[in-house]
């Protein structure tokens, strides 16, 4: 549903690289806000693949859980991010990170 | 003693009652300690005396014994649902005053509400359930004939409950919300008291205190019916009769509701809207707002709370009017995320939303959260549109909350104005955390805005950003923007991709034309002039997905293709919150848009027509362009405007964008234009040279005027008068005499124009008016006229948010006049001339003229000449208290006349000074 009814202002921030819709995929990611930075210059290097996988024509919810699954592998790619996630989770899971 | 003792001990739950005393010895005790009378056959009944004794034992101590002397229990041989009577004279609950309670044979009910929770209850587990919850309903009716509490307003607010006469056409008492759910069970519909006694019940002897695993935890009542436990506890611990134990967890609602980190309530008034007549006077949502910890909250998931009509799916025709008009929708409380809205509102309708501090107390803040839990699944009540709609409910909503006595009165009884809550919302004084008294309501600046409202902001900001560019670039590279920028502006999607296309070129050839000095200044503004490019296209691509989907919705219902109708979803809606796992499951499918998007999807469609088809091609081009703005927006951040931090250029455009509303505020008048009242003064002066006092009374439901600046009104660009009046009259000893009157029916004057980009005819560049009114004019030969206009205005002059114009207008008239024996149709072209300035100080400050020309041809009367001017100053000065007054000096004149050999005409003239209170 989100990817649906947020396609537009998901598209706007990933150009710029900041955005509500950003905010809202660090929020889901436990992205702390000082990173969100980092988090949204990763996502726009990525758009392209990022809104080609969240095409409303060719979206499914299987395809939806695969693009989420994607966010996080590429906040993974950075370091910071990546210890972000490993910090939560050992606060709140203790188990491996994921969007 | 030792009976006493015994019953004592096992009202305590110590022993298990029954297997040492004797039957005849515990019916004394329950004489003899609490004053409840078991009458043969019940007398005789172990298995009925031992729930007497546990529904006794499920009340406070204190509670016990009944007040107004002995409570006889009288069982009856003949079975009734629940075991219990329903008020009628076969089956009474109550004989003898409140002296005798009467008891059936328990028999299995079909009323859902009463058992959709005791699924998992044997039957005996049921009949003894009931047979206590009977007993407490007994003791709790006798304390509340005592005490009143079903007539405390802490109690009645939940449910709405209304007095008779409290409304019109309010003849005994009766709920708001009419849906069974929100009552324990159908005979607590029948009064206050019956809602409180029969809660009671479900409250004190709760379906788990039969068997702990018989309910989820999050559908027990106290999860359940959190405000309606908290006003009964109150109720009794303001009279010492008791203290209820703290509500344990509720996991579902806890972890949504996140009490400790919530901050505050926004009210939020979505903008009116001339595309459906239902949104012309505005909307009203609100919104919890969560303190935000080091992760973003995400403000796309956080919740709105809707106060809709819920129609379903159901098209829009006189049905769906008269539905609307005369309460055959229900209005309910939807939570949805605020994605969700911001895609529905800002994107698809176009309406910006304007927001308001609810400044609640903390414990107010915590019942507000469970008040909108509760509502959200049991709050329904009949929806009309004039008196009964988002502004009523809201109202309702805060009204529930609110400690002590305090009350907000809704701002009438014939209609109640989403503007008008505010206002009234506004007046309510609350004490603030310092101990100072502060508006329960204030403004927030910092709307939320249309996505098409942020492009014309974007539009403006790319021209600035244009005349700072241009003399920092090269003469080649300036051209060759200035061409980008003109096919920016083209109506045509496809001219405006062809030139995003270009664009990363184009910017970069830009900035490598400046001196390096200018480098980083230019790539700042080339960055903001890509940034508001973006903009633009955006608030174009979301105004084609709005027109699109509604291009779709028409093909779907031109198929008669069967949708549930609003009863329907109404049912299904209801059914799906009666469980919390359940709605947990389905809660993905609550969303309006996405359900119709579904319906659209699986459902077949009629071709479209030419007209729409021109639509649907319009948004699929417009959609390329948005595509293309954003590719070169990404390319560049990639390349030359890659150094830019983008958060950083959002956090300045914001603060810009707040310091701005600020100071609008800080001019604006607060209230709406809702119930307006002027009294002037002053002299007319006549055609044959004399002169006569005037006493002017002017009033109106509602009337903003075109360059208004209100907290709590319309948009500065359009004006809305609904039954506005205005009553001449001769002062003189004795009752005064009548000189004229004219009375709006209702008038509608937008100057609001489509940006460039979207005009793709003559019209799409004007604003438009139309106005219904009734005038009488004593003095005149004809002095009756009912007439009708419409106008295109053009705008030839304007600053920002119309606080100064000149728009010239041009229509038709058309009506009727009557009186002096005369019944005439008259029509006629009309001119006018509108124009404000601002002066210094509030923006209420100005000076407004308006003049109008309209001959008119009357049936048997042939062609009179009428021409009016208004010349009016508004100056807000001084203040009383919490109250300002505006006062409106005017000097107005009316030339009436005929062409023949020679001019023959009459000329009025007044002059008034008007004050109106805000």
């Amino acid at each position: 549903m989100f990817l649906r009814s947020r396609s537009h202002q998901l598209r706007e921030d990933l150009a710029l690289g900041a955005g509500p819709a950003v905010e809202d995929l660090a929020s889901l990611a436990r992205i702390p806000r000082e990173h969100l930075g980092i988090f949204g210059r990763l996502l726009r290097a990525h758009r392209k693949e990022l809104l080609e996988l969240a095409d409303a024509r060719t979206l499914t919810p299987e395809r939806a859980v695969k693009w989420l699954q994607r966010v996080g592998e590429i906040a993974r790619t950075h370091p910071v991010l990546e210890e972000d996630g490993r910090a939560f989770l050992t606060l709140h899971e203790g188990g491996e990170p994921s969007p | 003693v030792r009976r006493l003792l015994a019953l004592m001990a096992a009202l305590g739950g110590a022993l298990p009652v029954g297997a040492e005393v004797p039957l005849a010895e515990r019916v004394a005790a329950l004489e003899s300690s609490y004053g409840v009378v078991l009458r043969s056959p019940a007398s005789g009944d172990a298995a009925l005396v031992t729930e007497v004794e546990a529904g006794l034992a499920a009340l406070p101590p204190l509670l016990r014994r009944p007040p107004g002397g002995p409570l006889e229990l009288e069982l009856h041989a003949e079975p009734a649902p629940l075991g219990l009577g329903d008020g009628s004279k076969e089956r009474p609950e109550w004989t003898e005053g409140r002296r005798r309670f009467h008891l059936y044979t328990y028999a299995p009910s079909e009323e859902r509400r009463a058992i959709f929770r005791l699924s998992r209850l044997s039957d005996a587990e049921a009949e003894r359930l009931w047979r206590r919850r009977a007993v407490v309903h007994a003791v709790m009716q006798r304390w509340d004939d005592a005490r009143g509490w079903s007539k405390k307003d802490r109690w009645r607010r939940l449910n709405g409950w209304l007095s008779p006469f409290q409304r019109p056409l309010t003849f005994s008492e009766e709920a708001l919300l009419h849906y069974a759910g929100a009552f324990s069970r159908a005979r607590g519909q029948a009064s206050a008291s019956l809602d409180l006694v029969t809660f009671a019940e479900e409250l004190f002897v709760p379906v788990e205190s039969l068997r702990p695993e018989a309910l989820a935890v999050d559908d027990q009542v106290r999860c359940q019916e959190m405000s309606k436990a908290r006003a009964l506890a109150e109720l009794l611990a303001a009279e010492s009769l008791g203290h209820l134990p703290p509500r344990e967890p509720c996991p579902a609602f806890d972890a949504w509701a996140d009490v400790e980190n919530l901050s505050h309530f926004e009210v939020m008034m979505v903008a009116s809207s001339g595309r459906q007549p239902e949104s012309l006077f505005g909307h009203l949502l609100l919104r919890p707002v969560w303190r935000e910890g080091a992760v973003p909250n995400g403000p796309g998931f956080t919740p709105v709370v809707q106060l809709v009509a819920l129609t379903g799916l159901e098209g829009r025709g006189l049905d769906y009017m008269m539905k609307g008009l005369f309460g055959g929708f229900d209005i309910g409380f939807l939570t949805t995320t605020f994605g969700d809205m911001a895609h529905e509102t800002l994107e698809l309708e176009q309406r910006s939303v304007r927001r308001f501090r609810l400044n609640l107390t903390p414990v107010e803040q915590a019942r507000m959260i469970e008040r909108i839990w509760e509502l959200e699944r049991r709050g329904y009540f009949a929806y009309f549109f004039f008196t009964d709609n988002c502004a009523s409910a809201l109202l309702f909503l805060v009204n529930g909350v609110l400690e002590g006595e305090r009350e907000v009165r809704p701002p009438g009884q014939l209609w109640v104005l989403p503007t008008a809550a505010l206002d009234v919302l506004g007046r309510a004084q609350v004490v603030a955390p310092d101990g100072a008294s502060q508006p329960l309501l204030e403004y927030i600046p910092d709307d939320f805005e249309s996505t098409e409202a942020r492009a014309e902001r974007a539009w403006m900001a790319r021209e600035e950003v244009l005349s700072e560019l241009s003399p920092r670039l090269g003469s080649e590279a300036r051209a060759r923007l200035r061409l980008l920028h003109r096919r920016l502006g083209s109506p045509q999607p496809a001219v405006r991709r062809a030139a995003y296309e270009r664009m990363p070129d184009v910017i970069t050839q830009a900035l490598r034309s400046v001196r390096p000095e200018d480098e980083e200044a230019a790539r700042a503004l080339l960055h903001a002039y890509v940034t508001w490019s973006v903009r633009v296209e955006r608030g174009a691509v979301d105004r084609a997905d709005g027109e699109k989907l509604a291009v779709e919705r028409e093909q779907l219902i031109g198929l008669r293709t069967r949708l549930p109708t609003a009863a329907e979803s109404l049912r299904d809606r209801q059914r799906l919150f009666e469980r919390e796992d359940e709605l947990q499951r389905r809660v993905a499918v609550l969303d309006r848009i996405s359900l119709l998007r579904e319906a659209l999807a699986a459902a077949p469609r009629r071709p479209p027509t030419a007209k729409e088809a021109l639509v649907l091609e319009q948004a699929v081009a417009t959609e390329a362009a948005f595509v293309a703005v954003t590719e070169a927006q990404g390319a560049l951040h990639e390349g030359v405007l890659a150094s830019v931090d983008p958060m950083a250029f959002l956090a300045h455009e914001h603060q810009r964008k707040v310091e701005a509303e600020q100071a609008w505020a800080e001019g604006a008048l607060m209230k709406s234009g809702a119930a307006r009242m002027v009294l002037g003064a002053g002299v007319d002066f006549l055609a044959a040279g004399s002169a006569r006092p005037v006493v002017v009374l002017r009033s109106a439901g509602l009337s903003e005027s075109l360059g208004d600046a209100r907290l709590h009104g319309f948009q500065s660009g359009s004006e809305l008068r609904a039954l506005e009046g205005e009553l001449s009259l001769l002062p003189r000893k004795g009752l005064p005499r009548v000189l004229s009157s004219r009375l709006t029916l209702v008038g509608y004057r937008t100057l609001v124009r489509e940006l460039p980009l979207h005009r793709h005819s003559l019209e799409d560049a004007l604003g438009w008016g139309v106005a219904a009114q009734m005038e009488t004019l004593r003095e005149h030969a004809v002095p009756y006229r009912a007439t009708a206009q419409a106008e295109v205005l053009v705008v030839v002059d304007e600053g920002a948010r119309f606080r100064r114009f000149t728009a010239l207008g041009a229509g038709a008239k058309v009506g009727m006049h009557w009186g002096g024996e005369v019944l005439a149709p008259v029509l006629g072209p009309r001119f006018a001339l509108t124009h404000r300035t601002g002066l210094p100080g509030s923006l209420a400050n100005a000076v407004r003229l308006e003049a109008e020309y309209a001959p008119f041809w009357r049936l048997g009367s042939g062609i009179t000449h009428e021409a009016t001017g208004t010349l009016q100053l508004d100056l807000r000065l001084g203040q009383v208290g919490r109250y300002r007054f505006l006062f409106t000096p005017r000097a107005q004149a009316r030339w009436e006349g005929r062409f023949a050999s020679r001019i023959e005409g009459t000329l009025e003239r007044r002059l008034t000074l008007g004050v109106e209170l805000h």
